[in-house]
């Protein structure tokens, strides 16, 4: 956990330029008066997510609602469904209502263009979380998990695990998703410079367990002889493990995961089984922050991209607690 | 009533075409047996490409994942034949598998009987909508699949539900064995089985058959055409209430998305399989071999290391010539 801080910390201070973050404290971010107002209470946030049904997304969700709830502000909150043209709408119904910010969360984040520039000619600050907007929008600030260069951190990982030398399978997500892309561009460009790690098959999961159980059943059909599985999710590696194992060849292999958000992905990294994860943080709480600033006049940084820090079985405390099976959430980090 | 059972049969005939005493040519024989033929190439076409493929443990791999889906499939025969159609069972898939996993730590009976209330429950509201309401199926387990998905997110207030400790009878049905066939594998067969004795040996299913060829005629020959529909979809919601059971018991998780997709899974292995959307024609045999067909293929282009995006070219294309042969076999 402290690698990762010190990671941070580090980037930002090269992003902003700011200094002195090694002193900062949380809430400096915020400006307050004497009486400790914002002078943004009661304005209103729209905020529009893609789907409601991940852990990430709805950890996303409730830092929004707690944080809004701490400055005052009122949220009024719409759900696509998992469809682009329903969060069109909802954008387009948040302009109509007069919200005074927009936070998007963006599956589809090229999909919804139109409602962006719709808030723009209505002047509306935006705040994108995860997947950037395409060129010629306007937007206030993104944030987002540097999923590609995460991927390439595990690339790495992989490389140093195999010694330079392997067998790999490759589970993937969602194709078309930007973050099954990058999952899958990142660690690629990294492995794929090491002739003699060899991916030998690659399987669609769909995000799913019951799908990457299938999956890895005919990948390890086909294959003799595999030294590891790098598999786009949590859900999708704990799946391909228990294919494994009902295979009897749990020494034969290793896999690693992404998100490190459900209960049971971390009580298989604690256990051993899952070998190494990198959480997604939902950087919710991370949103509002931003909002109160963008409604307070203030200058934000453009774009704040937050790495992944890596969970295995020395660090696990830091991010879960077992006895009590509940996910532990680090606090924001716009603490600069 | 001897006209009952003389409408009856008549409608039921082509449920069989392969054994109608009329001439036919080697041709329309070769048509009649498409689905069975191309499940026979696939699988030889298979052993020779891959050195993989014939293994008592693949094989048995390719039938456990299929399982599910194969469940799911047979109640959509039914509803097929009966010329209807269930968009909801991939979300009372859900609902079922949610609720198994939310009683998880109850008895047996409690996590096993209330997923299946509630596929019966939601079944009988598809089916009183389409008797009772006069909906199109189409139109009513549409609305289903949606309502039922907002059911499994707000139980499982959209996050995955993780079963402390799962008991071994937990995860039996899903990951068990029974000798050396995995239990999916045997509820599969025995819900096939059952299935099929039901459709070719009872009233009722006669009754399935001779409703959806024509639902007027049935009517006139004293068949209770509502109670018929309702049952139908009773019979679809049960069944994908035990595939839940069974997803939720391989998985050991309940994922609220779970099922989600497996409509179109069945209604694509039920229309391989021969069964028309005009209703009537087909059967249980027939869906089977779609459902297999469609797991040995992926099976198949999996081991040779196709690109799963390439994959996705060549179901398409089967699932639609498929429907052409069955269109021509019935000409």
């Amino acid at each position: 956990m402290s690698d990762f801080r010190d990671h941070w910390s580090r980037r930002q201070v090269l992003r902003l330029g700011a200094a002195g973050a090694g002193a900062a404290i949380a809430g400096s971010f915020i400006t307050r008066t004497a009486w400790g107002e914002t002078g943004v209470e009661g304005k209103t946030i729209g905020f529009s997510q893609s789907f409601i049904t991940t852990d990430w997304i709805k950890q996303q969700r409730t830092g929004v609602l707690d944080s809004a709830k701490k400055y005052n502000l009122k949220v009024v909150t719409a759900d696509a469904n998992n469809q682009p043209s329903k969060q069109i709408r909802d954008i387009e119904d948040f302009v109509t209502q007069g919200v005074d910010i927009i936070l998007v969360s963006t599956y589809f984040a090229e999909a919804i263009t139109p409602a962006i520039r719709e808030a723009n000619r209505a002047d509306i600050p935006i705040v994108v979380l995860s997947s950037p907007l395409v060129g010629g929008v306007k937007f206030d600030c993104h944030l987002s998990t540097d999923t590609q260069g995460t991927a390439r951190t595990v690339g790495e990982y992989y490389v140093k695990a195999l010694d330079g030398k392997g067998v790999v399978v490759e589970i993937d997500g969602s194709p078309g998703s930007v973050v099954n892309q990058s999952r899958g561009n990142g660690w690629h460009e990294v492995v794929d410079k090491h002739p003699d790690i060899k991916v030998v098959g690659r399987v669609v999961g769909d995000y799913n367990r019951a799908k990457a159980i299938q999956g890895m059943e005919d990948l390890l059909q086909a294959h003799g002889h595999i030294d590891a599985i790098y598999s786009h999710n949590d859900d999708m590696a704990i799946g391909a493990l228990k294919a494994v194992r009902e295979a009897g060849r749990e020494k034969e292999m290793w896999a690693t995961g992404y998100d490190g958000l459900a209960v049971d992905a971390l009580e298989a990294v604690a256990s051993g089984d899952l070998r190494a994860t990198w959480r997604y943080l939902p950087f919710g709480s991370e949103a509002v922050e931003v909002a109160v600033r963008v409604l307070q006049k203030q200058p934000v940084p453009k774009e704040i991209a937050f790495p992944s820090p890596m969970i295995t079985k020395d660090n696990i405390g830091d991010f879960f607690d077992a006895s009590a099976r509940t996910v532990k959430l680090p606090p924001s980090r716009l603490t600069f | 009533m001897p006209d009952q059972t003389n409408i009856v049969s008549v409608v039921a005939e082509p449920a069989a075409p392969a054994r109608t005493p009329a001439r036919r040519s080697a041709m329309s024989y070769a048509i009649g047996w498409s689905n069975i033929l191309v499940l026979i190439l696939l699988l030889v076409i298979a052993t020779i490409l891959s050195p993989h493929f014939l293994s008592v443990r693949n094989l048995l791999n390719v039938l456990r994942g299929s399982s599910m889906v194969g469940i799911v499939s047979i109640g959509m025969t039914f509803v097929i034949l009966n010329r209807g159609i269930d968009l909801s069972v991939g979300s009372i898939v859900g609902v079922s598998a949610a609720l198994m996993a939310g009683f998880a730590s109850d008895t047996p009976v409690a996590w096993i009987l209330l997923p299946l209330v509630a596929g019966v429950v939601l079944g009988a509201v598809n089916g009183w909508m389409i008797t009772g309401l006069r909906l199109q199926p189409f139109i009513a387990t549409l609305g289903m699949m949606i309502f039922a998905r907002g059911l499994v997110y707000i139980y499982t207030n959209g996050s995955t539900i993780v079963p402390e400790d799962p008991t071994d009878a937990f995860s039996f049905l899903g990951s068990g064995y029974i000798g050396m066939i995995p239990t999916p594998v045997i509820l599969f067969a025995l819900v096939a089985i059952g299935a099929a004795l039901v459709l070719g040996r009872t009233i009722f299913g006669r009754e399935v058959y001779a409703v959806g060829a024509n639902e007027e005629a049935a009517r006139l020959a004293g068949i209770r055409v509502q109670r018929n529909r309702v049952l139908v979809y009773v019979i679809s919601g049960l069944l994908a209430a035990i595939a839940g059971i069974v997803l939720t018991s391989r998985l050991s998780v309940a994922d609220p998305n779970g099922g989600n997709l497996f409509e179109l899974d069945a209604i694509a292995a039920v229309l391989i399989g021969g069964t028309t959307f005009d209703g009537g024609r087909g059967g249980v045999g027939g869906t089977i071999i779609g459902v297999l067909i469609l797991a040995f293929l992926s099976n198949l282009l999996n081991l040779m290391g196709v690109s799963p995006y390439s994959q996705m070219l060549l179901k398409g294309v089967i699932i639609v010539a498929a429907v052409v042969v069955s269109e021509l076999r019935n000409r």
